[in-house]
């Protein structure tokens, strides 16, 4: 029954700070994503908390007991890496068998638990194959299964997906969620799908640079980024640069690239002071005629893509700033061409603001 | 005019069957995209155009001219490798050089060619760097440059984003689009990633087991997938067995384990008392506190909720026990639905989509694997 | 039983301690400072004060002079001359699909199987013999310079071709696709993608070779005549009982041959293979499938003609041997066979030795090497150590660690050839492994720990059952290694007679000897080593 905390943990690789100060707690069964993109720290993380790498200060507590120095295999928390290491000269069943062996199981209590295992993971009929006659799915599961006959009750999973195809991938995370939920388990599942992180996990954290940004339920980190990263990570957002005109008890107006304005329902900012105003792109609406609204800008349409679910319009205003809009597509605005006049709109309350970023909107935007 | 055409193309690697008798126009000019699960030969056509592959039989003609015998040297193509394959002892300038190099261009113009391609790329700052010294996304630019400054006007892509971030990724395949129709190329981009190929694509191509199962405009395979396997494949759906019970017009009764469904069944040719599959997208499933409507209504529980940033993923079961996936749109605010409320959900007729039942079972038609 | 286990248990949880673990690696680096790397550079040191008795010899001193700087010639060219034949035999191999280059592949090891010995005489005897080439166009090749060139080309071709082998076949052909891709042909891609890719690996061939031609010894002093080179000077200074040219030369070349290999491996990495121009024309005119055919035909002659029956051509007075009674004689142990016999007996039990030890002691800094466990400085000196005792010419090692061993009185003779025989041998188990392991992912090692499995339990289930194959190649290569070695064990030995010593007094006509005997003896040695490599490989794919 682990709950995990991390205390003030810090790394280092040579000049490279790889984790800095990192403190959080993971609830006994919960499933937490860690979001970010590469070099932001998240599997020398995971490799951390499984003691693989000795961190340089801080401390690491499996239901409150100190690990410092617990070695790797007496955690009892498995670790499955991206390629699953799957060990290639033993069958799936064996494979499975490896953990409770190691542990000193007996041979036929242990291989009658891993037949058990597989079934679950609908690979008995699999137990004598190799690993490389097995799809990519059908690897991972093994992974998985080979972790959960350990006995182990924590599962770190670094992209545990990211070596399946795209559609494959959707299907398998929520079979992922399924399985740990089944086995009373704790997960801290790495990944850079931002997707893939918020449908899954019960909590998520957001990485960069070997810092914590945010960690929180999928819901409070959308609806309320702490940063102008964590917006740009999580979701899909746009940004306008601007400086606060007014501001009275309702909200503030904002005052854009080329003289137009903007009202916003934030109080927090204080005229001429320079801000970022963050609309989630589903959030803009988009018109083929212009309208007569608050916060209503006009434009010209320069790219329409089908994503399926929505097609995404960009559109280049007239002040030069780009926008993006997503809209179902059974709207009537399919008639649109690229090169026609649009305007767009969105309500106050839909804005975020926050402060501009010291050094520039574009470097706050990259993941290094 | 067509720029590429494969007939009848066929790739036997020992007993296993690559590519079955394919055929395959491309337009000149056209972003056509290749998807299909792994193994689909999606990646064994692509190698075959550009001369990587021979074939086992068949034909391709690139401009009209048939270069099914033409070694991968001459056919002119650019080719952009999965693994991005920078030569790693070049540097950015030399990567992007080497094409007009090895054609014994004249040392200024080859330097005025790559300058050219650096800018369009805004790779300018990078010219000097080794490939090891690159992010992921300035190694695949310059992949992409490497390719087009030997003036090819068709662009083959292999999964050239499958190594990336996600983030980045989403990001460069704008780009891409942008650069192929700025500059009139032809492209043939093969994914694994269906939003990837809807949102660059004039057409996907969807192939399975060796095969094209589907071709058309993101749009009408998204929409109107006249075939069960892209339904699944191209976005998420639900499937429903039943059996058809009375057909008026373009209208289907179908018969779900009792419960009747209305169903729009343009261009679908099954017959009364024939087994169906039912399809219907996520976001077409429509759920209400009240019952505003009886037709194609069941009554439900939610038994899960997931968010997923523009959208929120409900999962439900009806009173049936079937269950179903339904996905809100959040172009408003959040609605107020969680786990173990009862709910009414309502399937649009228009978008349940009406197919014969797959011969080789559901299961067997619907694996990704 | 029962106790075996608890046993096993034990050592098993005591595997898990880092402070066991630490014990173990510190010990075989010990191992490997005391016994390998230190051994060679002390003993010659311990006799410096020799040397000035040959500054006072002006002749000596010249001969001493000349010998060195043609070893160094020799290699340079040698090296040079087997990169360029080699490379396009490495490509017919890698990338051939006929099957009869399977039999090519074995056939480029010949050189490498058959002990220097006999590969001298064989030499010696094929370029004297009426089929040479050189002959029929009316060339006598005596005993000397140009001889000791064809020996080492023939000698260092296969090391060249099983290098470049290796590197071909885990390169990326997609490199090569690309490139293609983009309008080169061939000719074009070969020169200036495959090849400046492959730099690291051709470096490391050129060194390869160049080592092997500055070392080798027993087989060249049977072609030399009056020619000195380095290990030559070496041996002819050791008969004359003149120890103190015998210590100048050995200490020269050691500290040459450190510098010279240091040296290229720092440049090696920061030279970039030019490109230069392309000429569409000229190279599409190479690359065409005419073009490459003629090369294929010069390649494989050159390799008969120069590697393949120089090598193999001692077996042709072995037939004469049969029929006029020497393998009875041999069989029976008659005169000087029964001294033959012993040899082999002794050549072998010494090989068994040396290469357990190494095995047992070259494990563990093979993991240290692959893991980098000793941070990236550290593992750069490690396996610079572990490079010391085949970048060193043999000879001179040998009488290097004579000196040293000798030192310690309580040491028998046969224990000081044992002790000399694992510094040889050494290197080649520990590259070996050390690539092998690194072929296997960390992750996998770290994978198992987190299920639970102890430090032995991985090494044991995992390490072993995964690099089987190497660790029994590496153990057959150090086995054939220490019963084929002659240099080092001339320069050692004083009583004691492994075979292929015993075989080159038998050439040299120190004991008499018919060529029949001689051709025999070889035969002999030649075929117990490629019975055991049988055997071995027989056991390793049974137990696969």
């Amino acid at each position: 029954m682990p709950a995990i905390q991390l205390r003030d943990v810090s790394k280092r690789f040579g000049d490279t700070r790889a984790l800095e100060s990192i403190s959080f707690d993971v609830k006994d069964g919960e499933y937490l994503c860690i979001l970010g993109s590469t070099g932001s720290g998240k599997t020398t993380l995971l490799r951390t908390i499984s003691g693989i790498i000795k961190p340089d200060q801080g401390e690491i507590l499996y239901d409150n007991k100190n690990m410092k120095d617990v070695a790797v295999e007496d955690r009892n928390a498995v670790y499955v890496p991206q390629t699953y290491a799957l060990f290639p000269h033993l069958t799936v069943i064996e494979n499975v068998c490896f953990g409770p062996i190691s542990k000193g199981v007996d041979l036929n209590e242990a291989k009658n638990r891993a037949l058990q295992i597989l079934k679950l993971v609908k690979l008995d009929k699999r137990a004598n194959s190799y690993p490389n006659e097995l799809s990519g799915g059908m690897q991972q599961r093994v992974a998985l299964a080979r972790g959960i006959a350990s006995n182990t009750k924590l599962l770190l999973l670094d992209e545990p997906l990211g070596a399946l195809d795209a559609r494959l991938r959707l299907e398998l995370r929520v079979e992922l969620k399924k399985i740990a939920q089944e086995n009373g388990l704790t997960v801290i599942h790495v990944t850079h799908d931002q997707e893939e992180a918020m449908s899954i996990g019960d909590r998520i954290m957001i990485l960069r640079k070997g810092r914590i940004q945010q960690i929180g339920t999928p819901l409070h980190v959308y609806l309320s980024p702490q940063n102008i990263f964590v917006a740009n990570f999580i979701g899909n957002t746009n940004f306008i640069e601007g400086t606060i005109l007014k501001r009275n008890t309702r909200g503030s107006s904002i005052r854009i690239r080329g003289g137009y304005q903007i009202m916003v329902d934030d109080t927090s900012h204080v005229a001429e002071e320079p801000v970022v105003t963050a609309i989630r792109e589903e959030k803009i609406k988009l018109f083929d005629h212009p309208i007569e609204a608050k916060n209503t800008l006009s434009g010209d349409l320069i790219g329409a893509n089908f994503l399926g679910t929505f097609i995404r319009y960009e559109v280049k205003l007239d002040n030069g700033d780009i926008l993006a809009a997503l809209h179902p597509p059974n709207s009537d605005l399919t008639k649109l061409r690229l090169g026609d006049r649009v305007a767009i709109s969105f309500e106050t309350f839909h804005t975020k603001i926050f402060d501009y970023p010291v050094l520039g909107l574009k470097r706050e935007l990259e993941a290094y | 005019m067509t720029k590429v055409r494969v007939v009848s193309l066929t790739k036997n690697y020992g007993d296993i069957k690559a590519l079955k008798q394919v055929n395959l126009e491309v337009e000149e000019r056209e972003y056509l995209s290749i998807i299909g699960p792994s193994g689909c030969g999606k990646t064994t056509l692509i190698k075959l155009i550009g001369g990587i592959v021979a074939p086992s039989s068949g034909e391709i003609y690139i401009d009209e001219q048939n270069v099914t015998d033409t070694p991968i040297e001459d056919r002119n193509t650019g080719y952009v490798f999965q693994e991005i394959a920078l030569f790693p002892h070049l540097k950015v300038n030399e990567n992007v050089g080497y094409g007009p190099l090895v054609k014994g261009e004249d040392r200024e113009v080859n330097r005025r060619q790559v300058r050219e391609m650096l800018d369009l790329l805004s790779l300018e700052d990078q010219a000097s760097f080794f490939p090891v010294e690159l992010s992921g996304g300035a190694k695949q630019k310059t992949a992409i440059g490497r390719a087009l400054a030997s003036g090819s006007k068709l662009l083959l892509l292999d999964e050239p984003l499958g190594m990336l971030d996600l983030k980045i990724r989403n990001e460069l395949r704008y780009e891409l689009r942008k650069l192929v129709k700025d500059l009139n190329l032809t492209a043939i981009h093969v994914t694994h990633d269906q939003e990837e190929a809807m949102s660059i694509s004039d057409r996907v191509v969807i192939m399975k087991a060796g095969e094209i199962v589907e071709v058309g405009t993101p749009r009408k395979l998204y929409i109107h997938p006249s075939k069960i396997f892209t339904a699944k494949f191209l976005g998420e759906a639900n499937f429903l067995e039943g059996k058809v019970e009375k057909i008026e017009g373009n209208y289907y009764q179908v018969n779900v384990s009792g419960n009747k469904l209305i169903a729009l069944g343009e261009g679908a040719v099954l017959k009364e008392n024939e087994k169906c599959v039912l399809a219907i997208r996520p976001e077409y499933v429509k759920l209400n506190k009240k019952k505003l409507n009886e037709i194609n209504t069941w009554s439900c529980y939610v038994i899960n909720v997931s968010f997923i940033g523009s959208t929120i993923l409900y999962n439900i079961i009806t009173d049936t026990g079937k269950k179903l996936t339904t996905k809100y749109i959040l172009t408003e605010n959040e609605p107020d639905i969680s786990v173990g409320d009862k709910l009414y959900a309502t399937l649009s007729s228009e978008h349940l989509l009406i197919y014969d039942y797959p011969h080789e079972g559901l299961d067997k038609a619907l694996d990704l694997e | 039983m029962k106790e075996s286990k608890s046993i096993g248990e034990a050592i098993n949880r005591l595997s898990g301690s880092p402070i066991a673990r630490k014990i173990l690696y510190s010990f075989a680096v010990f191992y490997l400072i005391a016994f390998i790397l230190l051994p060679p550079l002390l003993g010659i040191s311990f006799k410096l004060d020799l040397i000035d008795q040959v500054f006072r010899d002006e002749i000596l001193l010249n001969r001493a002079k000349s010998a060195i700087m043609w070893s160094f010639t020799i290699a340079f060219i040698i090296a040079i001359l087997d990169l360029i034949a080699g490379i396009p035999m490495a490509w017919i191999i890698a990338r051939g699909k006929s099957n009869l280059i399977n039999i090519l592949d074995a056939f480029v090891d010949i050189p490498f199987v058959i002990p220097t010995v006999a590969l001298g005489f064989s030499t010696l005897l094929f370029w004297n013999s009426n089929y040479s080439p050189l002959k029929f166009l009316g060339v006598n090749v005596s005993p000397g310079f140009f001889l000791i060139l064809l020996l080492h080309f023939a000698f260092s071709f296969p090391v060249i071709v099983r290098v470049m082998v290796g590197e071909l076949l885990t390169y990326k052909d997609v490199y090569e696709n690309a490139a293609k891709s983009l309008g080169a042909k061939s000719f074009t891609v070969a020169r200036t993608v495959t090849l400046p890719i492959l730099k690291p690996g051709l470096v490391a061939a050129f060194l390869l070779a160049f080592a092997r031609s500055l070392s080798e010894t027993g087989a060249t002093m049977i072609v030399a005549g009056a020619f000195e080179n380095g290990p030559i000077f070496i041996k002819n200074a050791k008969d004359a009982g003149l120890e103190g040219p015998m210590v100048l030369v050995s200490f020269i070349l050691i500290i040459a041959s450190i510098t010279v290999f240091g040296i290229i491996r720092i440049l090696g990495t920061k030279f970039r293979i030019p490109i230069g121009n392309v000429y569409p024309d000229f190279e599409a005119l190479l690359s065409k499938s005419i073009s490459v055919k003629i090369r294929n035909v010069l390649t494989i002659t050159i390799f008969i003609f120069l590697v393949f029956i120089p090598s193999i051509f001692i077996t042709s007075p072995v037939l004469g041997a049969i029929s006029d009674g020497t393998l009875v004689k041999a069989i029976s142990g008659e005169g000087i066979w029964s001294s033959f016999w012993n040899s082999m007996i002794l050549s072998y039990t010494i090989g068994i030795i040396a290469t357990l030890i190494n095995v047992i002691t070259g494990f563990p800094v093979a993991i240290l090497i692959a893991r980098k466990r000793l941070g990236h400085i550290g593992s750069i000196l490690l396996e610079a150590a572990v490079n010391v005792p085949i970048v060193v010419p043999s000879v001179a090692l040998g009488v290097s660690l004579g000196f040293f061993w000798r030192t310690f009185s309580f040491l028998s003779e046969f224990w000081i050839i044992i002790f000399a025989h694992t510094t040889i041998t050494y290197t080649y188990f520990v590259q070996a492994m050390a690539a092998a392991i690194e072929g296997i992912p960390e992750e996998m090692e770290e994978t198992a720990r987190t299920l639970g499995s102890k430090a032995l339990g991985v090494f044991k289930n995992i390490i072993v059952p995964l690099t089987k194959y190497s660790i029994f190649s590496g153990a057959i290569l150090m086995f054939t290694r220490s019963v084929d070695e002659t240099g080092a064990t001339t320069a050692v030995s004083q009583k004691l007679q492994t075979a292929p010593v015993l075989l080159v007094n038998w050439i040299k006509g120190i004991v008499p000897a018919t060529t029949s005997d001689i051709a025999l003896g070889i035969s002999f040695l030649v075929l117990t080593s490629f019975i055991s490599l049988l055997v071995l490989r027989l056991v390793v794919y049974r137990r696969r």
